[in-house]
């Protein structure tokens, strides 16, 4: 007891030398600016000596490499060959880099080329209705139920899910894509040009484009975007590798204009130069160390169509976008018809079925009821029948996701083709679709489908067939058959293989029923349903035997290199290479060689014929088990929110995920009021439950 | 005692039997099951677990049987408890009527199941329900890519009665408590004067409504969307390999538009031939007597019937496994405490309050999301109820020692030279029975409500385990089919209920002051 006083005393003394210096760091003010200046060198010479480091490491390599090749085995030669090619790749990219010199540099307008081609990009069909009209208020509900941690663009959280309505989907960048198309169009760039070695783009901003807050726009902010993403003053280390691996020299001519370097030329390099946006000088004054809790609820000015006032973020409550007076681009083609309402409420609602409420009763405008459940019961009310509510099932192009069974081909049952083949025939898909999913959804077919030109429509997926499962296990050697009912070979090794997935209901529900009529093909199906995180760390670690894993695919091309090179399988000691996406563990010289020709193609040709064979391999070999797919999207919306009609398009661009995206509904502020009139004498309207397919093109 | 006896002994054998001739016998076949089920309930092929588990059913029995005999005439005052019991109407038919649930949990395939009872062919009876191993659809003669899997009876009974080659007999309720996933439902319409009407209701039916090729298998032709008993909105098509070929829409009953994109063309497809109009009803379905399921599907498309019979075998299962193991803890433990006092007194006493104070939910938790999946199941959970379920036992019983083992007969007993555990067993133990047998069914009624309480937050049994918490959870994630979270709900009140007032009437029972107010 003697001890207490003594134990807080000692405590005192080690706290106050602590607090006095605290103090007086507070009581001085830091005098802020942008740091950009000052920045640039250090960020130059952190460029060089990271691609020197890198360049000694890929060489160090290369060396290792050249020497085991000596001395391998005639049967490893061909992958330590397609290995040895991608350093070699590698080095010629690092060589390329060293040669730029400074990754930013300043020049002036007389040091752009003359004989570069400028595009404008103005060709392409215009995007959404020209009968669209301007005002009205959307009200939406945040679709993850949650309340954005923060609304910054960058930093901590902000990779949360309204990001997209914040940020992703009205800013604009340099250049985009059409989304129908899939041609390049201006952005806050009106002209660009490509090099003829398809590495360096040149872009000039358009001359009238200013932020929200009524600043124009320079060359120079675009360098701005790199430097608060990738300086240290955030924790970012995603972005910050991001931008030094696939950019490899910025540099400014002038106000107006700048190009940007690729380590490489790529197709669609205009894109992937093109897809920063510009940020405001103006509002990173005070950009510094303290930047993630300083900008946490401040909203940047935006050259989008949409900004967000100081006092429209009711914290915990909702979000209120409005749309920017006299928005520079409001009268360019591609634009003018498209971001309508002046305003757009999004307001927390912390259960679906409340939200679903309120939508039933006029509060929210528009609600996805892409799920079964949703738009077969919960949906068949008055208001639908009434003709209050529309409801329309909107077919799309988007790519589909690769959701399915990957394959660990180092795992003992699953190394025979045999028995994967026979697995493929033994999972009853079909029987989820119609049982789970009402015959609603689709059977995926195959890795990467739906990218267009670039995918094999005529792969086929592998249905379930009982005889074929059994004759494939019966050539993998499982002749016998247990007690239970389960094929075991000659030597007692069962057919039983696991997979793993992050548990949740809707997947309960789906490998119960896999799992039993797995069964009747002699494959005990066992079920490895863990937490979202333990499973992810697991099939990171490659311990899986068969994953369920979905990864997201964006258009406008398919990646392979990721999934299936062999510098993803094993590690120097030859173990499953962990935290890598070739879940398959997968090696092969020739798909290593396919997987870089398509990582790298030029033209689109190239990128075709690589991208067929690729799927062509992978369904031969059976190593992705393709399980379903949406090819639409459903909403239900209160009949004043209008879609377009128009030949480009149907609802809603054709490449988008869901028909919110591009924007190019419209609030009809008569119809709202006939409408509400309406449901207060009690008229109806007749029922719209429309089905849209986007238009037809080569694409 | 007799009567138990002679049943125990019986299952025990039976278990036996069957193991050794290949017969699947209704519950005594669990022993092996469960042995050759749970990974660490066998060696190799060799069903440890169940041989055990038998033989000690049978050995029991045969005590119990013996001791019937050569134990002399009934103690009178137990007799008098029992008739006390029986005059208490209440208790008494409650008992019966559990007694009765009990013994129909226990015909198990014979009343639930998706193998026949028996099947003729070729002249020849099978009895796949009570056979161990599994019959193939080609031993009964039907081909096919189906012909390898294990037969389905369902549709062996159709395919019998369409060809006449055999017969079937299913049980009372033809399908599986869980993997058993069925097709999509459907009920029959009525089309009067051009509108359809669902069965003989007289409001125009809503919803959506097909024509099939296979109405058990749910293999759709065109689906249509009805509104007051008139096409009115999109259609889809598919061909006989499941794969959508055909959209159209109608407005009021008139075809607006459609498009086909399948092989062959438009009016073929259109001309198959396929069944009547039905009204289709996806899972959860509700009840559809014409295919057998009395009280629906639930959201997995399985049989509500079949799924709530499973969940009562679990739960008599978990009592029977969860009361001896629970009350052999609690009673010695307590009696312990209460007959050494002291240091033993006292330690175990902080044990029971450690227990106490472990937040009981987070330990399931936290075991669920750790344990591997191929351990998980009624072992599992029952484990960690019966770890922190004895406490409760343990401390009446130390309360009631206390004051017993001061009195006279006790001394009597060791002045004699009787032995500590004949003392605990012989002497104290006849004398605390009141105690016990009085809070036997408040435990088992608590101990379904934990599991179902349990199921119900997802916590609970693996889903090839029928229970009762995940069908309440179904009912309540889905209120718009309201035969689920109603039927379970009448069914686990009413165990419950019957359960409390037999637990009253033992009490009664029991209660050695007869009259405990003035008269």
């Amino acid at each position: 007891m003697k001890l207490l006083p003594l134990i807080f005393t000692l405590a005192a003394v080690a706290v106050i030398p602590l607090t006095l210096t605290g103090c007086r760091q507070e009581n001085q003010e830091i005098e802020r600016s942008l740091g950009f200046d000052e920045w640039v060198p250090i960020y130059n010479r952190h460029i060089t000596d990271w691609l020197h480091k890198k360049k000694a490491g890929t060489q160090a390599e290369m060396d290792k490499t050249i020497a085991s090749l000596a001395s391998a085995e005639e049967a490893n030669k061909p992958t330590l060959e397609a290995q040895l090619e991608t350093m070699k790749r590698e080095m010629e990219k690092l060589d390329f880099r060293l040669t730029l010199g400074d990754f930013f540099q300043f020049k002036t307008p007389e040091d752009v080329p003359k004989d570069l081609v400028w595009q404008k990009g103005l060709d392409e069909p215009e995007i959404g209705d020209p009968q669209a009209v301007k005002g009205g208020v959307l009200r939406r509900h945040f679709m993850d139920l949650a309340y954005p941690a923060t609304i910054r663009p960058f930093g901590p959280n902000s990779n949360n899910s309204f990001r997209g309505d914040l940020y992703d989907n009205i800013d604009l960048p340099l250049v985009t894509l059409h989304p129908t198309t899939l041609k390049v169009i201006p952005g806050v760039a009106s002209e660009w040009a490509t090099t003829e070695d398809g590495k360096t783009t040149y872009f000039r901003i358009d001359p009238e484009a200013t932020y929200s807050d009524g600043e124009k726009v320079f060359a120079k902010d675009v360098l701005l975007d790199i430097y608060t993403r990738a300086s240290d003053n955030v924790v970012n280390p995603y972005t910050k590798e991001f931008f030094r691996e696939n950019y490899a020299q910025v540099i400014t001519y002038g106000d107006d204009l700048l190009s940007v370097t690729l380590p490489e030329s790529k197709i669609y390099a205009e894109v992937t130069a093109g897809a920063i946006s510009p940020s405001s000088p103006k509002f990173y004054r005070e950009y510094g160390p303290d930047y993630a809790e300083r900008y946490q609820w401040r909203f940047p000015p935006t050259t989008g169509a949409y900004e967000v006032k100081p006092e429209d973020i009711v914290k915990g409550i909702s979000i209120t976008q409005t749309r920017v007076k006299n928005w520079w681009a409001k009268d360019r083609k591609y634009y003018r018809y498209r971001f309508n309402p002046d305003k757009m409420v999004t307001t927390l609602i912390r259960e679906e079925s409340k939200a679903f409420e309120l939508f039933r009763a006029g509060e929210l405008d528009t609600y996805i009821l892409t799920q079964p459940q949703f738009w077969y019961e919960k949906a068949e009310m008055q208001p639908v029948y009434d003709g209050y509510i529309d409801r329309a099932t909107v077919y799309n192009r988007y790519p589909r996701i690769p959701r399915g069974f990957y394959m660990n081909v180092t795992k003992p049952l699953l190394k025979d083709r045999n028995v994967r083949i026979g697995i493929h025939h033994s999972m009853n898909w079909q029987k989820v679709i119609e049982v789970v999913f009402r015959s609603d959804y689709s059977r995926l077919h195959a890795f990467n489908q739906g990218f267009g030109k670039f995918s094999d429509d005529t792969i086929r997926a592998r249905t379930y067939s009982v005889q074929a499962a059994r004759e494939s296990f019966r050539q993998a050697g499982f002749t016998e058959e247990g007690p239970d009912g389960i094929l075991k070979k000659p030597d007692g090794t069962r057919l039983s293989v696991s997979i793993s997935y992050g548990s949740v209901p809707l997947l309960e529900r789906i490998f119960a029923i896999l799992k039993e009529d797995a069964r009747a093909c002699g494959f005990d199906l066992r079920l490895d349903g863990m937490e979202a995180t333990v499973n992810y760390k697991k099939v990171m670690q490659k311990q899986h035997e068969m994953s369920f894993s979905g990864w997201n695919t964006s258009p406008p091309t398919p990646t392979y290199y990721q999934f299936l090179h062999s510098t993803f399988a094993f590690d120097d000691k030859g173990n499953p290479r962990p935290n890598t996406n070739n879940l398959f563990v997968w090696s092969r010289p020739d798909t290593d060689a396919l997987s870089l020709a398509a990582r790298d193609a030029l033209t689109e040709e190239d990128l075709m014929e690589a991208s067929k064979k690729l799927q062509n391999i992978i369904h031969d070999e059976a190593i992705f088990l393709p399980s379903y797919t949406t090819e639409f999207q459903r909403i239900g919306y209160w009949r004043w929110v209008r879609w377009p009609e128009s030949p480009e398009t149907h609802f809603a661009p054709a490449l988008s995920y869901e028909p919110h995206e591009g924007y190019c509904y419209w609030i009809d502020e008569n119809l709202q009021k006939e409408t509400q009139d309406a449901r207060r004498a009690g008229d109806t309207f007749p029922e719209v439950n429309r089905v849209v397919f986007p238009p037809a093109t080569d694409q | 005692m007799r009567a138990i006896g002679l049943f125990l002994t019986f299952l025990g054998a039976l278990a036996i039997t069957g193991e050794l001739k290949g017969i699947a016998f209704p519950t005594a076949r669990w022993f092996f099951t469960v042995s050759r089920e749970v990974p660490w309930l066998h060696a190799g092929n060799f069903p440890w677990f169940g041989w055990v588990l038998a033989g000690l059913t049978a050995l029991v029995g045969l005590m119990m049987l013996a001791r019937g005999f050569t134990g002399g005439a009934a103690d009178p005052v137990i007799l008098r408890r029992m008739r006390r019991f029986r005059e208490i109407k209440r208790g008494y038919y409650s008992f019966i009527i559990l007694i009765f649930l009990a013994v129909v949990a226990m015909l198990d395939q014979a009343l639930v199941g998706k193998r026949a009872l028996a099947v003729q062919h070729d002249g020849k009876w099978v009895f796949p329900a009570f056979h161990a191993r599994d019959f193939k659809n080609k031993d009964f003669g039907l081909t096919g890519d189906n012909e390898e899997a294990p037969a389905n009876y369902r549709d062996l009974k159709r395919h019998f009665a369409t060809t006449g080659k055999g017969k079937v007999i299913l049980p009372p309720v033809p399908y599986d408590p869980t993997g058993d996933t069925l097709a999509p439902r459907s009920r029959p319409l009525e089309e009067r004067d051009g509108v359809l009407y669902e069965g003989r209701g007289d409001k125009p039916y809503y919803g959506l409504a097909a024509r099939y090729y296979d109405i058990e298998d749910s293999k759709i032709h065109l689906r249509h969307t009805l509104r007051n008993g008139k096409f009115n909105g999109p259609v889809d098509g598919w061909d006989d390999q499941g794969i959508s070929v055909y959209n159209a829409d109608y407005k009021d009953g008139v075809l607006a538009s459609d498009r086909y994109n399948g092989p062959s063309s438009k009016e073929e497809f259109l001309a198959i031939k396929s069944s009547d109009l039905r009204a289709v009803k996806y899972h959860p379905a509700p009840p559809t007597p014409d295919t057998g399921n009395w009280l629906g599907t639930t959201s997995q498309g399985y049989d509500t019937l079949a799924y709530l019979y499973g969940g009562l075998q679990v739960n008599f299962k978990a009592a029977l496994l969860f009361l001896p193991v629970v009350y052999i803890v609690g009673v010695t433990v307590g009696m312990m405490m209460g007959f050494f006092g002291r240091w033993f007194d006292i330690t175990a006493d902080r044990v029971i309050e450690i227990f106490e104070n472990m937040p009981f939910l987070f330990i399931v938790i936290i075991l669920s999301s750790i344990v591997p999946e191929q351990f998980k199941g009624l072992g599992i959970i029952l484990g960690i109820l019966m770890v922190f379920g004895w406490m409760g036992i343990a401390k009446l019983m130390r309360t009631t020692i206390y004051r017993e083992r001061e009195r006279d007969y006790v001394s009597a007993a060791r002045v004699i030279g009787a032995g500590t555990p004949r003392i605990l067993f012989r002497h104290l133990f006849p004398n605390t029975i009141a105690i016990i047998v009085t809070l036997v069914p408040f435990t088992i009624s608590g101990l379904i409500f934990s599991l179902t309480a349990l199921d119900y937050l997802g916590f609970g049994l693996p889903p090839q385990y029928a229970t009762w918490g995940q069908l309440l959870n179904d009912g309540l994630a889905n209120l718009s089919a309201p035969w689920l979270v109603s039927t379970t709900f009448v069914v686990l009140v009413s165990v419950l209920v019957l359960i409390t007032f037999v637990g009253e009437a033992v009490r009664e029972a029991f209660d050695p002051k007869k009259f405990t107010y003035y008269r």
